[in-house]
């Protein structure tokens, strides 16, 4: 490979792997959990902290959690990435609003973690095979009357 | 237009900016240090004179907080040849060994340089813009 082709391949797959965990966190917001699940490989695992386990049994804990609250926002912020040829890492800051209603009001939960994900390269592209979720704080506060 | 190189810079001086704050959040100094030249100007909360003066007092910083986490949203990059200039939006949470939640947002105004081992900050001002401090807050 030529160098700026090496360089054409690096810029795009650097791309590729952000839309990927950009498009993750979109997907989950919206529920769109075909769009989630096209995120990863099929033989992806996953620890999310709170739960863990294979591809089947994660999406099915992401959507029963995730499906009781009122709203969701995984705001993306920091993404790094190092390719490896048909390998990749990514770590992705993300602070995550979750709104539920509580007999006593509104509360608003907020997870700031960070995405440890080792990604490879598939015929459809960049997938997630490998997810690790390191929660750096937890809070949860009321919300005034709206 | 846009150059395959200049693309290649832009992602290479966000990723330096980044990885300060991943190295930070790690509290590994050493990490910190490769971001910068030697010789890098500072001028912000943490000291007024270089990076070294920085970094001398970033060891103290590490013990108060039990974890940190700069949180960066926008970035915006002006690539010249061989220097970049980097504004980049920070809401830095730290939580405190007494479990408040000290937030400071602020704004990293860098200029990097291209040198023989990759791009390094070569001059940086900070700037807080608010900051906050909260009791902890329990999970539901």
């Amino acid at each position: 490979m030529s160098d700026d082709a090496a360089l054409v391949r690096w810029v795009a797959d650097r791309m590729e792997i952000r839309e990927l965990v950009t498009r993750y966190a979109i997907a989950v917001d919206r529920k769109d959990w075909t769009a989630v699940r096209a995120c990863f490989t099929d033989d992806a695992t996953c620890d999310y902290a709170w739960f863990r386990g294979d591809l089947a049994t994660v999406l099915e804990l992401i959507e029963r959690g995730l499906s009781r609250f009122e709203s969701t926002m995984h705001l993306v912020g920091n993404h790094l990435a190092e390719v490896d040829g048909d390998a990749a890492s990514a770590e992705t800051y993300t602070l995550c609003h979750h709104r539920f209603r509580a007999p006593e009001g509104a509360i608003d939960r907020i997870a700031a973690l960070r995405y440890l994900d080792g990604l490879v390269r598939t015929p459809q592209g960049w997938r997630i095979r490998r997810r690790d979720v390191a929660v750096d704080w937890e809070r949860a506060d009321p919300v005034e009357a709206t | 237009m846009t150059s395959l190189s200049g693309l290649a810079d832009e992602i290479a001086v966000r990723d330096v900016v980044l990885g300060y704050a991943r190295a930070v959040d790690r509290k590994d100094l050493d990490a910190v240090a490769r971001c910068f030249t030697a010789d890098c100007a500072y001028e912000g909360s943490l000291a007024s004179g270089t990076i070294v003066d920085a970094l001398a007092q970033l060891r103290g910083a590490f013990a108060r907080y039990t974890r940190t986490m700069h949180f960066m949203g926008t970035q915006h990059v002006t690539l010249a040849a061989d220097t970049a200039d980097v504004v980049t939006y920070c809401v830095a949470f730290h939580v405190r060994t007494d479990g408040r939640h000290a937030t400071v947002a602020v704004r990293y105004l860098d200029t990097l340089a291209r040198t023989p081992s990759g791009w390094r900050i070569a001059r940086r001002v900070v700037h807080t813009d608010w900051a906050r401090d909260d009791p902890p807050a329990l999970p539901a």
